[in-house]
C-alpha cells in the first residue's frame, strides 16, 4: 500500500517535472538555478558585509565602567628613566621624520613627588607646515606611552607664509625608580 | 585632536588662522586669525561656538589693518574659546 502511495509521489513529480521541462525548456531551467545561485551568494555576501572587522570592533565598543577598572595589563607599560635617551631619540625622530625643523629643545627630567609620578619635560620649538606639525603631535601621541601635551602654540607672520613657529611642550611619565628618583634635570639644545 | 579638527573644519576661506595656542590644563584656546571684515570674523565665532566640541567661542578684540599690498581691507581679530574636558 506505501508502496503504491510512493509511485503515485513520484509519478506526479516526473510528470510536474516533464510539464516545467516543456513550458520553460532547458534555457529557463538554467536561468531559474542562476536566479537562485545569485541570490545564495548575494545572501552570503551581504551576511559579511554586516559583520564587523575585528578593528572596527574594538574602535566602536564603548568603554564600561568595569573595562576601566581592569588591572593595567592593557594599558602600555611607561618608559622606564634608564629610557630616556631612547625616549628622546624617538621623539626626535618623530619630529624629523615628518620633515620639521627641530632647532632648539631643552629637557628636563623632574623626579617623583607625593602627588605626581616621574617625568620627562621636553620643551622644543618646531618649524615648518601645519599638517607636517599636526602629523607629528599625533604620532608622538600614539607612539610613546604616557606623553601628554603641556602646552601648544603655533603662530605665522602673515596668511601668505605656509609655515608656522610651533612651541610644543611635551611630558611624557615615567616608571617609579627609587634609585634614579633622586635625580632631576639635565638640560641642553639637542638630544 | 577633536578641537584641532574642528578649528580646521570652521576655517575656511576668506578666514585664515595666524595664530593658535592651547592650554592643556584649562582647556583654554586662544585663535588668532585674520577676514576682510569683522562680519567674517563675527561669522567664525559663531561656526566655533555652534559646533559641539568647543564649549564657547567669543570674540576677544579685533584690528582694522589696512593692507597696503593688496588694497584690501583686513581684520585680524582674536577668539577666545575652551573644549570640552570629559
Amino acid at each position: 500500500m506505501e508502496h503504491a502511495v510512493n509511485d503515485v509521489w513520484i509519478l506526479r513529480l516526473r510528470v510536474w517535472g516533464a510539464r516545467t521541462h516543456q513550458r520553460l525548456g532547458w534555457a529557463g531551467l538554467v536561468g531559474i538555478a542562476l536566479l537562485i545561485a545569485s541570490t545564495v551568494w548575494g545572501t552570503m555576501a551581504w551576511q559579511a558585509h554586516r559583520t564587523p572587522l575585528p578593528d572596527e570592533s574594538v574602535s566602536v565598543l564603548p568603554v564600561s565602567s568595569t573595562d576601566a577598572q581592569r588591572p593595567a595589563a592593557a594599558v602600555p607599560e611607561l618608559p622606564r628613566q634608564a629610557d630616556v635617551a631612547l625616549l628622546l631619540t624617538q621623539i626626535q625622530q618623530t619630529v624629523v621624520g615628518q620633515g620639521l625643523a627641530w632647532p632648539t629643545a631643552d629637557y628636563k627630567l623632574q623626579s617623583a613627588t607625593d602627588t605626581a609620578p616621574a617625568a620627562l619635560e621636553v620643551r622644543c620649538n618646531l618649524k615648518g607646515s601645519y599638517p607636517k606639525v599636526r602629523m607629528a603631535i599625533a604620532q608622538l601621541l600614539r607612539g610613546v606611552p604616557g606623553l601628554t601635551i603641556r602646552d601648544l602654540s603655533m603662530s605665522r607672520l602673515n596668511i601668505d607664509v605656509a609655515d608656522v613657529d610651533a612651541k610644543l611642550t611635551l611630558v611624557v611619565f615615567l616608571q617609579d625608580e627609587p634609585s634614579a628618583a633622586a635625580e632631576s634635570a639635565s638640560s641642553g639644545s639637542k638630544p | 585632536m577633536a578641537s584641532l579638527r574642528a578649528i580646521e573644519s570652521a576655517t575656511v576661506d576668506p578666514v585664515y588662522l595666524l595664530g593658535l595656542s592651547f592650554e592643556p590644563s584649562t582647556g583654554a584656546i586662544k585663535l588668532e586669525a585674520e577676514a576682510p571684515s569683522f562680519e567674517h570674523a563675527l561669522a567664525f565665532t559663531q561656526v566655533l561656538a555652534d559646533g559641539v566640541t568647543l564649549s564657547t567661542a567669543s570674540l576677544a578684540s579685533h584690528e582694522q589693518l589696512a593692507d597696503q599690498t593688496a588694497l584690501r581691507p583686513v581684520v585680524r581679530f582674536t577668539v577666545l574659546t575652551r573644549w570640552n574636558m570629559p
